[in-house]
């Protein structure tokens, strides 16, 4: 039985007939499945941990543990929320093991605390566009907030999960789910406010 | 309605998931505080822009790294399937014979176990005491031979015998006598 959500009711019912195909093994019908779903995951875990290689680390870690269990794939009700659990999982245990790296290391500095890094490494400030300048901007806020509050905006706001997708991903309930996204939107407008920053320019 | 209370039913309302009672207190709140009004403004636009922002790649050694993974996984999955499947199964004809022998084996003790229970039976029929000698199995053939058996242990089952004969020597049978007119022809030998 599957859960047809508002947004990715339709994306549910078209992996059915490929995911049977990866259950019997199908490594080309798998490569359907990576196409659909890689941009999205890495967008999500990229923004959520701030490293480039990192993210493509987790997101291939995450396609080889779904590929492992392909012959449960009947059992899971929703395979799009499946994956951005895994991710989500593995995204905060490198983000667990940073801090253990940090409490052990000797040495600190600003970049590494934030741990996010320049998407461009000619960053210049004067030479980017005001638009790519409030990206980086707000990036840099975002990789501020909690880890709790940083997921749930991404998958809210820059994915477009609806609530009860969120709830299953963090295993919490929905009421939970909408406070977190209430105060980390609180919190990352005052972030952005006191930076100076305008997040409501438009391109 | 207060601003706490506004704050808290903020994301809701930006998203729609209000009831129509509370939509509009929300409404009515937002018109008198300019404050609120102001915040749901800029939350508002926060929530767009977060939905703008650029979508990101991977790069482009992604797809082949992964491929690579994806058929070591495929190749590795196979092996531990196989190795299974060898221990278990190892060919087709070592299949059907191994059921074979198993077959065999549990055929036959099958028929031991019948056999055993054959003889008791047989033994309650009858009334008579049958000795069945248990193989010692867990002494050493020098053991056994020097075990002396039971008087019984040779004792052969009554079916065999016509008749009980002593071992005493003494005793000698003595043959039946011939009576003269026992159906026997005389004949006269003539030289």
């Amino acid at each position: 039985m599957l859960m047809v959500n508002s947004k990715s009711g339709a994306a549910n019912l078209s992996d059915i007939a490929v995911l049977e195909e990866v259950a019997l093994g199908n490594i080309d019908a798998y490569g359907k499945i990576v196409d659909k779903y890689r941009g999205r995951l890495y967008n999500f875990v990229y923004r959520f941990v701030g490293d480039r290689e990192t993210a493509e680390d987790i997101v291939q870690d995450t396609f080889l543990r779904a590929f492992r269990k392909r012959e449960e794939y009947r059992a899971i009700a929703n395979f799009s929320t499946w994956l951005f659990t895994i991710a989500g999982n593995l995204a905060k245990s490198e983000l667990r093991r940073r801090k253990r790296w940090r409490f052990f290391s000797l040495h600190r500095d600003e970049e590494s605390d934030t741990g996010f890094e320049l998407p461009d490494e000619s960053y210049r400030p004067d030479k980017m566009a005001e638009s790519s300048l409030a990206d980086v901007q707000i990036q840099r806020a975002i990789q501020t907030l909690p880890e709790n509050y940083r997921q749930v905006i991404l998958l809210r706001d820059v994915e477009g999960l609806s609530y009860q997708e969120i709830s299953e991903i963090v295993n919490c309930p929905v009421g939970t789910v909408k406070s977190r996204v209430n105060r980390a939107r609180l919190k990352l407008q005052q972030k952005l406010k006191n930076e100076g920053r305008d997040v409501g320019l438009k391109v | 309605m207060n601003c706490d209370a506004f704050f808290k039913q903020m994301s809701e309302y930006l998203d729609d998931d209000l009831s129509e009672g509370k939509r509009l207190a929300m409404d009515r709140h937002a018109d008198e505080c300019g404050r609120c009004n102001a915040l749901i403004e800029d939350i508002r636009k926060l929530t767009e822009r977060l939905s703008q922002l650029p979508r990101l790649e991977p790069s482009a050694g992604f797809q082949f790294a992964l491929r690579s993974h994806l058929l070591m996984e495929e190749a590795r999955s196979g092996r531990i399937s196989q190795r299974v499947r060898k221990v278990l199964f190892p060919s087709a004809q070592r299949t059907v014979l191994s059921a074979a022998a198993v077959i065999i084996l549990g055929l036959g003790l099958a028929s031991v176990l019948d056999e055993h229970d054959g003889i008791s039976q047989q033994a309650r029929d009858t009334g008579i005491e049958v000795s069945v000698q248990s193989p010692v199995l867990s002494m050493d053939h020098r053991s056994a031979l020097k075990q002396v058996p039971d008087e019984g242990a040779y004792r052969l089952s009554s079916r065999y015998l016509s008749e009980q004969v002593q071992s005493d020597s003494t005793k000698q049978v003595q043959p039946d006598p011939i009576r003269p007119d026992d159906g026997v022809r005389k004949v006269t030998v003539s030289f």
